[in-house]
């Protein structure tokens, strides 16, 4: 074979995208499944989805009662548009001391690269939930709900909320996670709460706190979610998520690295560019699986953030992905 | 009677008033005998005519029935032959589809056939991606095997090499992996006691499985990806030094 570098560079990107995904909160939290082949010129996919299959009742003595309709549920898929994209974008001279650098099972610079996606993609993910519209929101500390700011006085009841938001649309609230910034650990351990833990989650997921009245809770540091006080940098309000896994499908159906040349005229004496790229979406099919909850923890009045608009308040690593940060549409 | 023996039955005498009043009366007498004679002469002739064209008219029946009769056997005759010919075509027609069918249907089997065969031969090499196949003739026991036995009906082309591969081992106590070398692909080594999870005798992926997988991983789910990329790093790796 004549350059076997070439046959490397799709590993390399398969590899940056298992370290980057094992290494993000929300995104991981968030279901993964996809079928068939990537169309890439339409960029589609087919996201299976599984709805509730009807039970029907009727009587042994009311035989001449026809079976009801049969339902069939292969056909369950919903075709999806994938149109986001990302990218790294870098040069290098000696291109096969890059790849071998990169392949190597413990490099440090796959490691920096997939540290920086996940949190990239955690930001954006976030985002595009604090951007949900104000009905997939709720704004627990309002007066429909709390009316109070979130404390250690009331926290259990905050919970007893959402899990009854949840049984009112015939839902398992077991099922939901509770992603959070640390403020609301703090506020456990002021309450003095009992928590308890499912062992899986603690190993597997980091940020775990625990299981708190029933509800698992998974503390994130996103900051995009977050508004912090001035002086303390103590959290004052956030968009904490409340979702199942299928809340979210994220959907990475493409990733691979592409080589060319660089040109004299770009860089000195010519040299080797690299696009490791990978087309990605997300998507709510579900919308009741997915709620945005609105927490204050000084004032009622303080704002949550807000991420368009003359006044965006959020605090973004990324800059601003107001374009980007948005749920994609099913076909 | 006519006038001479009317003479003589008078005795001559001719210019007597009475004579010639019984004359004209004889003479009147024969006209109407002339013309009673004239009307059964006439009446004669009539029925001759009518005879006459009575037979005529038979006769045209006659004919007319006969140029019928032929022309309705010229008709079944011309209807039979149509027949006979429409009957002629239809067999015709039909031995044709008959035969359109049954090399329709030879053919559909034999299509059948090469694609259980390529479906075969796929199988073979999915599970032994470093035999050479075409190697597989150099080898006259192995291919007397194949020629017998694999039939995509019947014993499949791996279940034929596999009892070969084993008889061959077994009757020359030689390890599996050592026989099945011998119909390896060029390029590839010996990786005797490798623990492939294919139970072949490589654990790299030939050179065009290697650009086929490359090619593929892009768009490759985790779980695919997992499933290759031991053994494709390994092909990547062996190929690299070579």
């Amino acid at each position: 074979m004549a350059n076997t570098l070439l046959q490397q560079l799709p590993v390399l990107s398969q590899k940056v995208y298992k370290e980057w995904f094992a290494n993000t909160k929300l995104v991981k939290s968030c279901s993964t499944e996809f079928e068939g082949e990537f169309d890439t010129d339409k960029l589609e996919i087919d996201i299976p989805v599984f709805g509730h299959i009807s039970i029907h009742t009727s009587s042994l003595k009311e035989l001449d009662v026809k079976p009801a309709p049969i339902e069939f549920t292969r056909g369950s898929t919903i075709r999806v548009i994938v149109d986001k994209v990302r990218y790294n974008h870098w040069g290098r001279k000696e291109f096969d001391k890059l790849i071998n650098s990169l392949t190597q099972e413990d490099s440090e610079y796959r490691k920096k690269i997939a540290k920086d996606w996940a949190l990239y993609a955690d930001e954006e993910l976030a985002v595009a939930c604090g951007k949900l519209p104000a009905s997939r929101h709720i704004a627990i500390t309002g007066a429909s709900y709390l009316n109070a700011v979130v404390s250690k006085s009331n926290i259990l009841q905050m919970f007893d909320i959402l899990k009854a938001q949840v049984k009112a649309n015939h839902q398992d609230y077991t099922e939901f996670e509770f992603f959070c910034s640390e403020r609301i650990g703090s506020i456990i351990r002021d309450a003095q709460i009992d928590v308890k833990s499912t062992p899986a989650k603690e190993a597997l997921h980091s940020g775990y706190v625990g299981k708190i009245n029933g509800i698992e809770v998974i503390e994130h540091d996103i900051d995009a979610l977050v508004i912090r006080d001035t002086n303390t940098k103590l959290v004052k309000t956030e968009h904490a998520i409340w979702k199942t896994r299928d809340g979210i499908q994220y959907v990475t159906p493409y990733k691979t690295t592409d080589t060319y040349e660089l040109q004299k005229d770009e860089v000195l004496g010519g040299g080797q560019g690299f696009q490791m790229i990978e087309m990605y979406d997300f998507f709510n099919l579900y919308p009741t699986r997915l709620y945005v909850v609105d927490l204050k923890y000084s004032a009622t009045n303080d704002a949550c953030p807000v991420y368009t608009g003359a006044n965006a308040t959020a605090n973004l690593r990324f800059g601003d992905k107001t374009r980007g940060a948005m749920f994609g549409t099913a076909k | 009677m006519n006038l001479e023996e009317k003479n003589k039955t008078t005795g001559g005498i001719e210019n007597d008033d009475t004579q010639d009043n019984e004359f004209l009366k004889e003479l009147e007498l024969l006209g109407k005998e002339d013309s009673a004679n004239e009307e059964l002469n006439k009446t004669l002739t009539e029925e001759e005519k009518q005879r006459e064209f009575n037979r005529k008219k038979e006769e045209e029946r006659k004919a007319k029935e006969l140029a019928e009769k032929e022309e309705k056997a010229r008709k079944e005759q011309e209807e039979l032959e149509l027949k006979r010919k429409q009957e002629e075509e239809l067999a015709k027609q039909k031995e044709a589809e008959e035969k359109a069918e049954l090399e329709k249907e030879k053919a559909s089997k034999k299509e059948r056939l090469q694609r259980l065969a390529s479906e075969d031969i796929k199988a073979f090499k999915e599970k032994y991606p470093d035999i050479d196949i075409n190697s597989f003739k150099n080898d006259a026991d192995l291919y007397k095997q194949i020629k017998t036995r694999w039939s995509p009906e019947g014993e499949s082309l791996v279940e034929v090499y596999e009892s070969h591969i084993d008889f061959v081992s077994r009757v020359s106590q030689k390890a599996k992996e050592d026989v099945a070398s011998a119909y390896a692909k060029k390029g590839t080594p010996s990786l005797r006691g490798s623990g492939s999870s294919s139970g072949g005798i490589g654990d790299i992926y030939s050179e065009d499985d290697v650009k086929r997988i490359a090619k593929k991983m892009p768009t490759m789910t985790q779980k695919e990806y997992d499933a290759v990329i031991d053994k494709y790093l390994r092909s990547v790796a062996f190929y690299s030094k070579k």
